[in-house]
């Protein structure tokens, strides 16, 4: 294995709070090896800046491993950067070469304001989950597996939709910032299970409202979102979101 | 009654983005239509002036067809740019602070982002194009022309006496479309005003004939996606060609008085 190290300039996002200005700030990191993550990369950035008596850069993660939704950043101009379904935390910087320089910052839209740096407020997709996002079971003895049959194809579209780990990749990339990739693969995942029949009309009405609250905006069929997602959601998502909507404008179930 | 709380119906739509994007997409569906009706109705200019001013004289001759259809693309059109600048609003309003460094798009095209400007571009051109061959205020000269039909050989003929026309039974009078038609292309300016128009046009379509399917969920799966793309681009240039057509058939003395 070889261990290629690399000099690179790094240009951050950097804002000390939610209403303090920011600006791009220029740091040159020496010594990157190639088998970093990326967010390992910011971690000897971050450790180094310690050491000088500076702010380290304020980031988001938690597993690491690509699953929690946790990482969230625009490298040069990309949510969690250049690699499909790839989270910035499964990046690794043999992506890149010695010299490179890489733009970060955070995601950009007003339901995700900045906390700080690379940091954003992303509660605001909890509240479209918790608006309708869920199907209501009184619990009681554990089911058995497989009790409720459930079709192979629903199960695969299903299983497809619950991957979203609601990192936001899909708002930051959107000219929009519209959040209805996620909003469709929340709605999407129930909609094809038995469970979500029962709740179905009213879940899709309130996570609507509740994602037009929070002032996400509209989809214009740009389809950069399931290009960015980490998870690649199908765009479908989003028709299937137009049609639960439209289907609960008319139906009475 | 399973949901305890239960949102309204048509209140929810109409203010919600959801509802904005389907008065988009049918409105759409409308217009859409019209253009290729409109087009293919304006290919009889091809056939001479006789069969285009009978053509002009049928749609005058049934006014609630006319009219019917005025008001369904009158109401169509207004919905349409009122929807499009409320979620214009909205969408600017939901990226307050724009990214520092430029983004790189992976799929997304110009047509697609700049549905506004060619929209508004071709809503400007769609007031002159009324103002010029429906009301005839910019260039009455070539407006005010007419045929009477002379009785006796059942013939057309070109007649610009106005006291005359004003006397004779409106069934001996018609538009001389054809001639209005060839005059104000025949004019460089205008012409070119109208390729100009036209090729906008093909942009906007380009991405909204695919986009309107997909609202309205007719693009299921990446292939059907990619054939709604297909689709759209084909009746964008199948329109715009046919448009394009008749300022140049002018200028290029194909057609000619």
């Amino acid at each position: 294995m070889s261990n290629t190290t690399m000099t690179l300039t790094l240009q951050i996002w950097r804002q000390r709070s939610a209403n303090t200005p920011g600006s791009m700030q220029t740091y040159k990191l020496e010594g990157v090896n190639e088998h970093m993550s990326f967010l390992e990369m910011l971690d000897v950035l971050n450790a180094k800046l310690t050491k000088e008596g500076q702010d380290p850069v304020a980031f988001d993660h938690d597993c690491r491993e690509g699953i929690c939704g946790s990482c969230s950043m625009v490298i040069d101009g990309r949510p969690h950067g250049p690699r499909k379904g790839t989270t910035a935390c499964q990046l690794h910087m043999r992506t890149y070469k010695d010299g490179d320089t890489i733009t970060i910052e955070p995601w950009r839209a007003k339901a995700f304001p900045v906390i700080k740096d690379l940091v954003v407020d992303r509660n605001s997709l909890d509240r479209i989950v918790a608006s309708g996002g869920f199907v209501s079971v009184n619990t009681g003895v554990t089911v058995d597996a497989n009790a409720t049959p459930i079709g192979k194809k629903n199960a695969d579209e299903a299983m497809d939709y619950a991957a979203c780990i609601g990192c936001g990749a899909c708002v930051a990339a959107c000219p929009n910032a519209s959040a209805m990739l996620f909003t469709g693969a929340k709605v999407g995942h129930l909609v094809k299970l038995p469970q979500g029949q029962v709740e179905r009309r009213g879940r899709v009405l309130r996570m609507v409202e509740q994602m037009d609250l929070e002032g996400f905006g509209a989809c214009t069929n740009h389809r950069e979102c399931s290009e960015a997602c980490p998870k690649e959601i199908s765009f479908d998502a989003i028709e299937l979101l137009n049609l639960e909507y439209m289907r609960a404008q008319v139906t009475n179930d | 009654m399973t949901d305890a709380k239960r949102p309204g119906r048509l209140s929810t739509l109409a203010r919600s983005t959801i509802g904005a994007k389907i008065v988009m997409a049918t409105t759409g569906v409308i217009l859409v239509g019209f253009l290729v009706v409109h087009m293919l109705g304006n290919l009889q200019v091809y056939l001479g002036p006789d069969t285009m001013n009978h053509y002009a004289q049928t749609l005058k001759g049934t006014p609630a067809l006319l009219w019917g259809a005025r008001s369904v693309l009158l109401v169509g059109l207004v919905l349409h740019v009122l929807a499009a600048i409320r979620l214009k609003g909205l969408n600017n309003a939901a990226r307050p602070q724009e990214y520092a460094v430029g983004r790189r798009y992976r799929v997304t095209s110009s047509a697609a982002r700049f549905m506004l400007l060619s929209g508004l571009v071709v809503l400007a051109f769609i007031v002159y194009h009324l103002l010029h061959f429906t009301v005839g205020v910019t260039n009455p000269a070539d407006f005010n022309l007419h045929e009477v039909l002379d009785v006796a050989s059942q013939t057309w003929v070109r007649n610009d006496n106005e006291q005359l026309l004003a006397k004779l039974p409106a069934e001996l009078v018609r538009h001389d479309v054809y001639s209005m038609f060839v005059r104000g292309f025949q004019n460089p300016l205008i012409a070119g005003t109208y390729i100009v128009a036209q090729l906008l046009l093909a942009m906007h379509l380009s991405h909204a004939v695919a986009s309107m399917l997909h609202t309205l969920g007719l693009s299921k799966g990446a292939a059907a996606r990619e054939r709604n793309i297909n689709i759209g681009r084909a009746i964008a240039a199948v329109v715009v060609l046919g448009n394009l057509s008749f300022p140049i058939a002018v200028q290029a003395g194909l057609l000619h008085l």
